[in-house]
């Protein structure tokens, strides 16, 4: 299937193999998804480790009450830098790193549709997070006015705050071009046989997160650029005095907000919806329900962003719409948590790492998203809105959801990507090092959150100091751990033990039909599919 | 493979004058507005920015309503 | 294959080592509480006002039917993975789907939530009734700090963080309501309906004092209110509850609830500071006194249109420099002032004054227009001028 003859009329392949650049000029002017997937891949996990940084040094100063090493506009550059990195450079695209790695090979394509604005659409992000990391060195330093960058406050502040408008403009543009080559890849390139119905659900999920991007990113490029027309322009739209209303920012900002969320972690349903049948020895229960429920969330994301603005001052009605349609959002999430678990019954499980970790996921994603209905329940949330309580939930459905997807996902398909198997003892490590600090880092916040305890602030009352300091040595520990992964891939990759064509047992879409490493060029002809 | 055709331009010389038209276009887009950000944060006075916005619309509207004339 | 067993033994060896070691750390936190630190906190602060006590209610509520699903959700997935492994024996079954399941876990969860959202609706009707109040308040959020203004008794003030730098910078031990102290909290009467009218001067802050389960963004240009009717006296603070900038940890509430006698002392003694501070009417300025104070008048208010240069922006804002009412007869300049400009019948974007400035500040910045710039009439127009000129 993949190996080409050279008098085949696809024999060109093995020319072009010739004409390939080495060394650095490889990697900037590939249009191979193998090679863009590695490169989002490896640009996201850097990003991970700085964006951590930046959380260790926000713990640090939140470890004991005062001000010890940090001044506090300072800090809200740390927590907006911190969310913009973790969100913009290291979620989204580790996401599209697996896309591009892992969208054509089980579809049975040979790339993606658009081999060469694939390139475009990584080389953009690295651009983009040099312009942020600038914005340090600025005067005024970095925006610090929240990854939210609320009007007014976004608009009174420095030069640091363009740069971010222009980075977030730039990283717009990358998910816009990377979601249009998806959807007509996934449409258009998938093998004969392979109906949208018998798509890996990883596929489907990409599909969707792919059209949520196309609708919101450009909202997003509205919101950013009326900041920045009221700031250099004269124009009011977030100025009262003008004409203009600071809501209205809101609106616009999480009408792109909410469904980013989505974006951020349908490809981890779509992962662990991979893992877990593959360790199970069983197909994925209620598949058409998966769909199904999928597409329900995505379409529902659309409905819901007044959540995040429950104390703005708006009518009750809205209140009460708002309220009802995110609640209503956990019925088709549900319905995906007891797909898995029915998945899993009377399967014939082993606990290798992924499945360890899509196993977390389920835990403590589901976790998250009990306290995301708590925050749904308006009242209640008019306590919890803007504390401690919102970082925990955010945290735990993108951490120990989003992330501890990924890292399953890594450790599932490294073998197929480099062609060697990782440590798995310390892969068992990574695991429960994670779990365990994680927990220790976060589930003290909803405490926090409770007692009153703001978010965004540098310091703090004297109560809340014993949960701080047990979240700040949590963070560390799960800081430290991530270190695990990165020499556990990278002594894998160097000199780990071969790996088979197919390491996983349950393992059954497409790419394990290749062998170890997946060779440069897959499917030129594509795979019949039954 | 996909066959979905795509050829509204039809030759390859004409979509390439047409990408280019496009490229063309969006940069100067985002050229006017960091000549405005930069122009209204050195000189100081309010009405800079709106100058170069309005200055700017008009510009791609003559561009464009001059191009279809002198067709 | 060894390498797994090894790895899944050395894992549940972790996990029982962590678990122990997380509910030590619990323990010995919770224990910890007896330190001068105030105890580890679970749950929202004890509520004192009615929708304080519905909000405390349903969180316990809903937290409740969370644990009992997460609970029985999860024992069936632990119990699958101890039940349902390969190490075991277990064989894999091959179903894959079914509808009936299917739609009783898509029902099921959405009657669920039809039970949370009843009482929800409820607690949202009542928070947002905010008419028939006993009293009303005005708070201004400002970087950084809280303005209260009781605009029925006529007063009102500024309340700062009262925590020393030298406590923030760790040079002297914190004190106990380390960054929930200010200078002057806000007060009310216990058991009266308050309604709280909630703005801000520059970007969004918001008003939140948790034991009285109120959260209210302050928008700048924008009023929103709230109610609350403390029914417990006592001192409740809150914080800021949106990014405000540098100091946005650093601008508490507080608001101390007295009973209605308490609170009848302390308006009158705010009513009279209020007068007290009032100018005199029928005080003689000296001309510098006077024009010092004129400058201020005249930057808070007048400089926006006719410039500080006094030039104006004609021919929309007439420049006062050398113009011929700043440096004609006193009459038609305070007539001009007092009462605005209206041409044809229209209004005209200079307002009458006499509504938003007192007599003094009207003579203040009059005098100072008319001695200002390249203006030298030489005269000083007291405020006892100006109530005349007003009648």
């Amino acid at each position: 299937m993949s190996s080409i003859p050279h008098d085949h009329a696809g024999g060109h392949a093995h020319d072009e193999h010739a004409h390939h650049p080495g060394g650095i000029m490889r990697w900037i002017t590939t249009t191979n998804h193998k090679d863009i997937g590695t490169l989002y891949l490896w640009f996201s996990f850097i990003m991970f480790l700085a964006g951590g940084c930046l959380a260790l040094t926000i713990r640090t100063e939140l470890f004991e009450p005062g001000l010890q090493i940090v001044d506090p506009e300072f800090f809200n550059s740390l927590t907006t830098l911190h969310g913009l990195i973790m969100i913009f450079g290291a979620i989204m695209p580790a996401a599209v790193g697996f896309a591009n790695w892992q969208v054509p090979l089980m579809i049975g394509a040979p790339d993606m549709a658009f081999a060469r604005m694939n390139n475009w659409s990584f080389w953009l992000l690295p651009f983009a997070v040099t312009l942020l990391f600038t914005s340090f060195f600025v005067p005024g330093g970095a925006a610090a006015g929240g990854w939210t960058l609320y009007a007014p406050l976004s608009v009174q502040a420095g030069m640091g705050m363009d740069l971010t408008i222009f980075a977030i403009h730039i990283m717009g543009a990358s998910s816009i071009m990377g979601s249009i080559n998806i959807i007509t890849t996934i449409l258009n390139l998938r093998a004969p046989g392979m109906t949208m119905m018998k798509m890996p659900l990883f596929v489907w999920t990409w599909l969707i997160t792919a059209y949520l991007l196309i609708a919101v990113m450009p909202v997003l490029a509205g919101a950013v650029t009326m900041l920045l027309t009221d700031r250099h322009f004269g124009t009011s739209f977030f100025n009262a005095a003008g004409g203009g209303d600071p809501v209205m920012f809101q609106h616009i900002f999480w009408f792109f907000g909410h469904p980013e969320v989505y974006i951020m972690i349908l490809p981890s349903f779509g992962i662990v919806s991979t893992i877990i049948p593959a360790f199970s020895r069983k197909p994925l229960f209620g598949y058409a329900s998966m769909v199904y429920a999928t597409s329900s969330i995505a379409i529902l994301s659309f409905l819901v962003w007044a959540h995040h603005m429950f104390t703005v001052g708006m009518p009750a009605a809205g209140q009460l719409f708002f309220m009802y349609m995110t609640m209503l959002i956990a019925v088709p999430t549900g319905v995906k948590v007891f797909n898995w678990i029915a998945t899993m019954w009377k399967g014939s499980m082993t606990f290798e790492t992924p499945m360890l970790f899509a196993i977390g996921f389920v835990f403590l994603f589901t976790l998250g998203g009990f306290t995301g209905l708590v925050l749904a329940i308006t009242p209640v949330d008019i306590q919890l809105q803007d504390t401690y309580y919102v970082v925990a939930h955010f945290h735990y459905v993108l951490v120990a959801g989003s992330l501890f997807a990924f890292f399953g996902g890594i450790y599932y398909w490294l073998p197929k990507w480099c062609g060697r198997m990782y440590n798995e003892a310390m892969g068992v490590w990574h695991f429960w090092l994670s779990m365990i600090f994680f927990n220790i880092t976060f589930f003290p916040m909803h405490f926090l959150g409770l007692a009153g305890m703001p978010r965004r602030v540098p310091d703090y009352a004297t109560q809340f100091t014993d949960w701080n300091m047990v979240a700040s040595i949590g963070a560390f520990g799960f800081g430290l751990s991530q270190l695990l992964l990165l020499y556990n891939v990278v002594t894998c990759i160097r000199s780990g033990p071969p790996a088979p064509a197919k390491p996983w047992e349950g393992a059954d879409t497409l790419e394990w039909t290749l062998p170890s490493p997946a060779p440069y060029h897959t499917f030129e002809t594509p795979p019949h599919v039954h | 493979m996909a066959n979905t055709r795509f050829d509204p331009a039809g030759d390859a010389d004409s979509r390439r004058a047409a990408s280019r038209r496009t490229a063309l276009v969006l940069s100067s887009i985002a050229v006017t507005f960091f000549a405005g950000v930069i122009l209204a944060q050195y000189s100081g006075a309010p009405g800079v920015g709106i100058a170069v916005l309005g200055f700017a619309i008009l510009g791609f509207l003559i561009v464009a309503i001059g191009r279809n004339v002198r067709k | 294959m060894d390498r797994i067993k090894v790895a899944q033994r050395v894992g549940q060896a972790v996990r029982l080592v962590a678990k122990t070691a997380l509910l030590a750390a619990m323990l010995a936190s919770a224990l910890m509480a007896s330190s001068a630190r105030a105890a580890l906190e679970y749950n929202l602060q004890p509520p004192v006002t009615p929708i304080g006590e519905q909000i405390f209610d349903l969180h316990v509520y809903i937290m409740w039917i969370c644990v009992v699903i997460f609970v029985g959700v999860f024992a069936v997935m632990f119990y699958s993975i101890f039940a349902h492994r390969k190490s075991q024996g277990h064989q894999a079954a091959q179903f894959h789907e079914n509808t009936t399941v299917e739609v009783v876990w898509t029902v099921i969860p959405f009657l669920i939530l039809m039970f949370m959202a009843l009482p929800a609706t409820r607690t949202i009707l009542a928070m947002k009734d905010t008419t028939v109040p006993d009293m009303t308040i005005k708070v201004t959020g400002y970087q950084w700090k809280w303005s209260y203004d009781y605009i029925d008794q006529g007063f009102g003030f500024v309340s700062n963080l009262k925590t020393p730098h030298t406590q923030i910078y760790n040079q002297e031990p914190k004190g106990e309501h380390y960054l929930l102290e200010v200078d002057q909290p806000m007060v009310v009467p216990v058991g009266k309906r308050i309604r709280v009218l909630i703005t801000a001067g520059d970007v969004i802050h918001s008003w939140w004092v948790p034991a009285f389960g109120v959260k209210q963004d302050a928008i700048p240009g924008f009023v929103r209110d709230a109610w609350f009717r403390a029914d417990k006296p006592g001192i409740y603070r809150g914080q800021c509850a949106e990014l405000c900038g540098k100091e946005h940890g650093f601008m508490p509430i507080v608001v101390e609830v007295l009973p209605a006698d308490q609170y009848a002392a302390w308006a009158d003694a705010q009513k009279k500071k209020a007068t007290a501070a009032a100018d005199d009417p029928a005080r003689i300025w000296d001309v510098k006194e006077l024009t010092a104070r004129g400058e201020a008048v005249y930057t808070a208010n007048c400089a926006a249109c006719h410039q500080a240069n006094g030039k104006g922006v004609p021919p929309a804002f007439p420049p006062l420099d050398g113009s011929k009412i700043a440096t004609g007869p006193v009459a038609a300049h305070l007539d001009v002032v007092l009462n605005g400009v209206v041409r044809n019948g229209q209004a005209t974007a200079m307002v009458a004054w006499k509504n938003t400035l007192s007599p003094t500040e009207i003579a203040a910045v009059v005098t100072y227009e008319r001695n200002a710039w390249g203006n030298h009439v030489g005269d000083v127009v007291q405020p006892s001028q100006v109530a005349a000129a007003g009648k």
